[in-house]
Parts: structure tokens; sequence; C-alpha cells
């Protein structure tokens, strides 16, 4: 009896052994290895991810006639013909000498930066055997279609960078390309009439007449901060938050630090890292700060990508296919590297989430022909920095100088020089005025 | 009777079962430390190969607490303590930065070094104990001394230094901000074990062969220094000596970064927002003072 309760116990005792064994078995993990750990952490800002193709979009699409240059009125339209382009297979890339080519009927793509050529393959559909033989290098901003109306027929793509110093030239396989191109150049009614811009480093075409929009009464949501913070520190429970001088809001940790605006409508992440490696090329830039904000669901509104240069990738926001150009704080996310390392991280933190259609007023912009006439006659801005002209809205606050919930989008010409956008609709009034008694004079004459 | 049998018989499997399963966690443990020996070992063999000198370096690193804190006020205390001081003309801003300019210079000789100084001013000083001594700089004629917590230096903080200014072999004064209300986080973290700080060095092409690690300590510090008024984080942090001259940091968290520190910039930095003028370009130096014509007139007589 005393024998058998002895064996019941030391059963006991080494099943309760095993099973401890078992947990313990599982549970372990080495102590250094605790990359794991922030699974689950929250990192979501609640927008979208997006992929080059989402990003890389034209500013512009031309249609170069004998007579003239066209584009569509609509920018939805020209976003739906992109998407077609996008399917276009193109092979037999190769360097040619450089210029634009003139007197051609033509469609012309024009990005709003220049992209390298890498690019191509993740934006258009390449041919698999250029893609093993690897693209040419180079950069590119202009992808012209050259047409052939005798043969009907493509003769040949070209990717022109900025200057026009740079071209490749390539094929194009598909059946229905010529006859889509074709048909946009001879139908006109959803078009209107371009007016070329040109300088040493740039080649702009916008819009020959007024142009009439509406502005938009808009609401935003904030983006939330505790997920962008989880997925920008490397150990969020380090993170201390404290009050600048400037009533800013700072989050640091030893090597980063992220400041919020006093009105919380955007931030800006710099991390003070020393790393040394190799150098991000452009493509490197494009899919690396693509990758970094898509990391957090960053992409809380459209944006399109806009800048490459200096190892800094800028997305400008787009509302209804036109750019948002300033404030830059509340318009643009950039992301910066040093080496490979990220550096900065700038973005808005609104999202616009109502739009009141009923507040829509029509808003009458001048003529693409009377702002180049301005531009040529401001002293204020040199004419060989002009990077590129466009329409684009401005986030005017419903109650300045406070938090805001609701904003107009109110349209704009903008004038990008020396890296910047410059609202130069205050330089259009100014000059009306001169401008209207200088005709006088001209007409007495 | 049969019970008691299938029990022998349980106890005899559950026995072989416990003594396989211990086996088992007893190689995983072993496999994890092996893991890591491993990673050293090979470091080791590298940089042995480069024949660089490590006989010098810590065995092992134990896990180490990151620390935070803020600037912090000098108190009613300290200013009475100050005034206390006979001979010194203290002046503070912001209530957390002290310039104290002493009367009467106190003259150093050349090779004094650390606690020689010290032992000549700590009368003058407040909380002279809870800084270290850095070094000299000749170029903008100051003697470096950083904040410790826990006898680990606090390195390159502007919020806490005691920096004291040299004329013609001179102390003339000095500025000194503190680091207060210093937390330690509550979880240890794993550190860099020395030999792969020694490694990120070699890796990176700031040692070469034939060079000898002279000294290695822990110590802490903040690449965001940001606003006097923030909360800075500090991580554990690597000093290294090679040759006994150059010195590198290297952060201790197990990404192991190297750090760009350059004593020139950080010394004309905190000497801007002393709002102090390099003692070389003398005749500012007083401007930026309060007018106070004694004191002020001391670098000039003495030139």
């Amino acid at each position: 009896m005393n024998f058998e309760t002895l064996k019941s116990i030391i059963l006991f005792i080494l099943i309760m052994l095993s099973l401890f064994l078992t947990v313990a078995l599982w549970n372990y993990q080495p102590s250094h290895d605790r990359v794991e750990d922030d699974l689950g952490v929250n990192t979501d800002v609640g927008g979208l991810e997006q992929k080059m193709t989402d990003v890389v979009q034209p500013s512009n699409i031309v249609f170069h006639n004998i007579g003239g240059d066209y584009g569509f009125k609509d920018p939805k339209d020209e976003a739906l013909f992109y998407q077609k382009m996008q399917n276009w297979t193109l092979y037999n890339f190769q360097p040619v000498e450089s210029g634009f080519p003139e007197g051609q009927v033509m469609s012309e793509v024009v990005f709003p930066t220049g992209l390298p050529i890498s690019t191509l393959s993740s934006i258009f559909t390449v041919s698999e055997e250029e893609q093993e033989i690897g693209l040419p290098a180079g950069n590119f901003k202009h992808m012209l279609f050259v047409l052939d109306e005798s043969t009907e027929s493509i003769t040949e793509v070209r990717f022109i960078s900025r200057d026009g110093e740079n071209v490749v030239r390539a094929q194009i396989q598909a059946t229905d390309a010529f006859a889509d191109l074709i048909s946009h150049h001879r139908s006109l009614e959803n078009k209107q009439e371009l007016i070329k811009y040109e300088n040493k480093n740039t080649r702009i075409f916008i819009p020959k007449n007024e142009v009439t929009m509406t502005d938009h009464y808009i609401s935003v949501d904030p983006v939330k901060v505790e997920p962008l913070t989880n997925a920008l520190f490397d150990d969020v429970s380090r993170v201390k938050k404290s009050k600048r001088s400037d009533d800013t809001t700072s989050f640091s940790d030893y090597d980063s630090e992220m400041r919020i605006a006093e009105d919380g409508n955007s931030m800006k992440l710099e991390k003070a890292l020393f790393g040394k490696g190799a150098i991000l090329d452009d493509y490197e830039l494009i899919t690396e700060s693509l990758a970094m904000v898509n990391n957090h669901k960053g992409w809380t509104d459209k944006y399109h990508l806009f800048d490459v240069t200096d190892y800094q990738v800028s997305y400008r926001m787009i509302y209804d296919g036109i750019p948002v150009l300033s404030p830059s704080r509340l318009s643009e996310i950039t992301v910066q590297y040093r080496q490979e390392e990220l550096y900065r991280y700038k973005r808005p933190l609104i999202d616009i989430v109502d739009v009141y259609a009923d507040e829509e007023r029509e808003i009458v912009l001048e003529s693409g022909e009377r702002v180049i006439d301005v531009l040529e006659n401001t002293t204020s801005i040199n004419q060989n920095t002009i990077q590129d002209i466009s329409i684009g809205y401005r986030f005017i606050p419903s109650n300045p100088g406070k938090q805001n919930v609701f904003y107009t989008l109110m349209p704009a010409w903008y004038v990008k020089h020396n890296g910047k956008w410059e609202n130069i609709n205050e330089k259009l009034d100014a000059v009306q005025l001169s401008k209207g008694a200088d005709q006088d004079a001209m007409g007495s004459n | 009777m049969q019970w008691g049998q299938i029990k022998t018989l349980f106890i005899l499997c559950f026995l072989i079962l416990d003594l396989f399963l211990l086996q088992q966690f007893l190689t995983k443990t072993d496999d994890a430390e092996l893991e890591q020996l491993d990673e050293n070992t090979s470091a080791a063999e590298q940089l042995n190969l480069e024949n660089i000198d490590t006989s010098d370096i810590p065995e092992e690193q134990p896990p180490m607490a990151f620390i935070n804190g803020r600037r912090a006020d000098f108190s009613e205390e300290d200013l009475n303590a100050l005034d206390a001081m006979e001979g010194i003309d203290p002046s503070l801003y912001n209530k957390n930065s002290l310039y104290v300019k002493f009367e009467e210079p106190i003259p150093v000789e050349a090779e004094d070094e650390g606690e020689e100084i010290m032992d000549k001013v700590e009368d003058f000083v407040l909380y002279d104990d809870q800084y270290s001594y850095w070094g000299k700089n000749d170029e903008h004629q100051v003697i470096l001394f950083f904040q410790k917590n826990n006898n680990s230096t606090i390195y390159f903080n502007e919020s806490g230094l005691l920096m004291f200014l040299v004329e013609e072999g001179e102390i003339t004064g000095y500025y000194q901000t503190r680091l207060g209300d210093i937390e330690k986080e509550s979880e240890k973290s794993e550190l860099l074990q020395p030999i792969q700080a020694v490694y990120q060095l070699y890796d990176n092409g700031e040692i070469t062969s034939e060079d000898k690690i002279t000294d290695m300590v822990v110590g802490y510090h903040s690449q965001i220094q940001g606003d006097s008024n923030g909360i800075q984080v500090f991580a554990p942090t690597w000093k290294i000596t090679v040759n006994n001259k150059d010195i590198h940091f290297v952060t201790a968290t197990t990404e192991g970064r190297i750090l760009e520190v350059n004593e020139n910039e950080f010394i004309t930095k905190a000497l801007e927002t002393a709002g102090i003028v390099s003692p070389q370009d003398d005749n500012q130096a007083e401007s930026v003072q309060e007018p106070d014509s004694e004191s002020a007139q001391e670098p000039d007589n003495n030139e």
C-alpha cells in the first residue's frame, strides 16, 4: 500500500516534469534573438500601399499635330489613356543622338521629374528578352511616340532626358497602339490647345487659353501619430515625448527625432545615423522610399512621384488629377537618404476625408499665353531657373493660425524654380494692372 | 495488482521521455550560446588575421539599461552655495546654464590632467564629483569634463558639460550644465560585445592592420540633443581608444553603429550656446557678458 502510494507520487512528478520540460522547450528563445518581439504592434497609419505604377504618373500628355499641340482637358481622361499605354510592349532599346524630334506628328508623355530608364520595366511592359539584357543607363522625363501616318505605324518611341541630352529609342509592339494614338490626335473635342515654354533646361506644355476650374471645400482627418512612431523607431518603449520651446512636440530616442508641428498637421523625422555603405541610385531611392512608406501604409491620400534629387524623393498630393502645390508641408511627402540609411522623412499628417461639392465655385485661371508673357517680363524670376509651370491647388485653412479641419483647395498657377513651387497668381494680378496701362499706351501709339 | 504494474510501466515511460526532453532542452540552450560564441570567434579570428591587437579589451559586457534625462535647473540652494564661494562671479542663463568667472585666474601646469586640475578648482565648482575628465582642447583653449551617471560617462552632451576656459595657462572661468531627473530604463538591453564593436571599426575601415586597441570602456551618448527643454535618451556606447590616440565611439546597441563625434565642432557649438566666444577672440569675450567692468577686464590685464 505504501509502496503503491509512493509509485503514484513518482508517476505524478514525472508527468509534471514532462509537461514542464515540453513547455520550456517550446518557449525557449535565445535571449539575443528578440527581433520578432514587435510583431502585433500597430504600424498602420490608415492609408494605402502603393506600387511604382501608382505613384509614377505623367504630369501631361501632349499630342503634337502639324497645326498645334493639344492635351486632355480632363485629367481623368489622361490617366485612363496612360493606363492603356502601360500595356504596350517595348523592346529593342538603344541609345541614339540627342535632341527632341521636331515637325512630326508625335504623342508625348511628360513626367514630373526625370526618371531612370530602369524604372521602365516597372511602369511599362518591357519584353522579357529586353529585361534579361538589361535596359540602357540614363534618365528620361519625356516619352515620345513618333507616328508615321503614311504607313499607319509608330516609327519609334524616344525616351528623352529633361535637357534633351540623353536619348534612348525603343520599338513598340501593340496592335492597337497607333490607332489609339492617332484617334486622339484627330478627335479634339475633349482636348485643349497647349502652348510650349522652353528654356535650356526644360520644355513645358501648358494650356494656351484660360482654364475654368472649381475650388473644393474639404475636411481633413488627422493621421494617427502612434502607429507612425511604432513604425519609425527601433524600440518605441524607449521613445520619450517632450514639448520643445518652439511649441513643436518631439518624440525622440538616442538617434532619431520626430517632430510634430505646433498645429499637428505635419511631421519631420530625422535620424542622426552615420551609415557607411553604398550610395543609393535614383531607382533604389524610389523603391526604398516606396517600401518605407508602404511599411506603415502611409499613402493617406493620392500622391505622385514629383522629384528625385540629392538622395531625396518627393511625392506630391494629387487631388482630382491636379497636384496640390502649397504649402509643401501639407502636401508633400519627402524621403531623404544618407548612404543606404533613411535620413529624413517629412510628411503631412492630414488625410482628406470629405468634400462638400455644393460649396464649389468656378475659378477662371489666366491663359497660359499670359502666364508665359508675364514670366518673361518678371525680373524676379530668372528664366533659366524655371523648371516647371503648372496649375496646382493651394490649401487655404478656413481658420488661419488655428488647428484646422476645413480647408479650401484653391486652383492657381505655379512656377517651379530653384526646386520650389511658387504661386504666381499675385504676380499675374500685379502685372495685369501695369500691363493694362502699357497696352493702352501702346494702343494709342 | 495490475494497476501497480501499469504504474511501474508508466513510470518507466515517463522517465525515458523526461530524459529525452531534458537532453533536447540542453542542446537547444547550448546551440544558442555556441551561436553567439561563434560570432565572437569569427570576429576575433578576422581581427587576429589583420594583426589588430585586442588583448586589452574587456572580455564580456553584461546587459545595461538605457537612461534618459533632461537638462536640470540650478536650484536656490545651488545658487546660495555659489554665492558663498569667494572669488567667483557667477551668472545663470535660462536657470540651467551656469557661467562662472574667476576673479583670480587659477594657473594650471601644462602637464596637469584630470584629478590635478579638478583639485585646484573644486572649491569653486558645484557637483564637481559628478563630472569626469575628458581632456584639453588647445585649439579652443578649454578643458572638458563630462557628466557621469553611475560611473559611466555621458560623452559629448551639451547638457552635461563642465568646460573650463583657459587663457595663458590659467583657468579664467567655466561653463556648466547638468543633466537631471536621470531615469534608468527598467529593462536592461543586451549589448554589443566588445569584440564585435572592435570588428565594426575594422569593417568600416576605421582601424587597419597592426593597430592596437589600448582602451575600451562603455559610457553613454545621445545623438539627439535637440532642445534644452526636451528629454534625451542615452544609449550605452563604447568608447574605443586606438593606439593611445584615436578615439572612436560605437553604439553598444546590437546594431553597433559608429558615431562621428567632432570635438572641435562640439566645443564651438557649446561655446556658442553658452554665449561665450572663444577666449582667443578675447575682445569679444566681454561684450557677450553682462557689463561687469571689473571682472571683464581681467583677461586684458593678463596679456
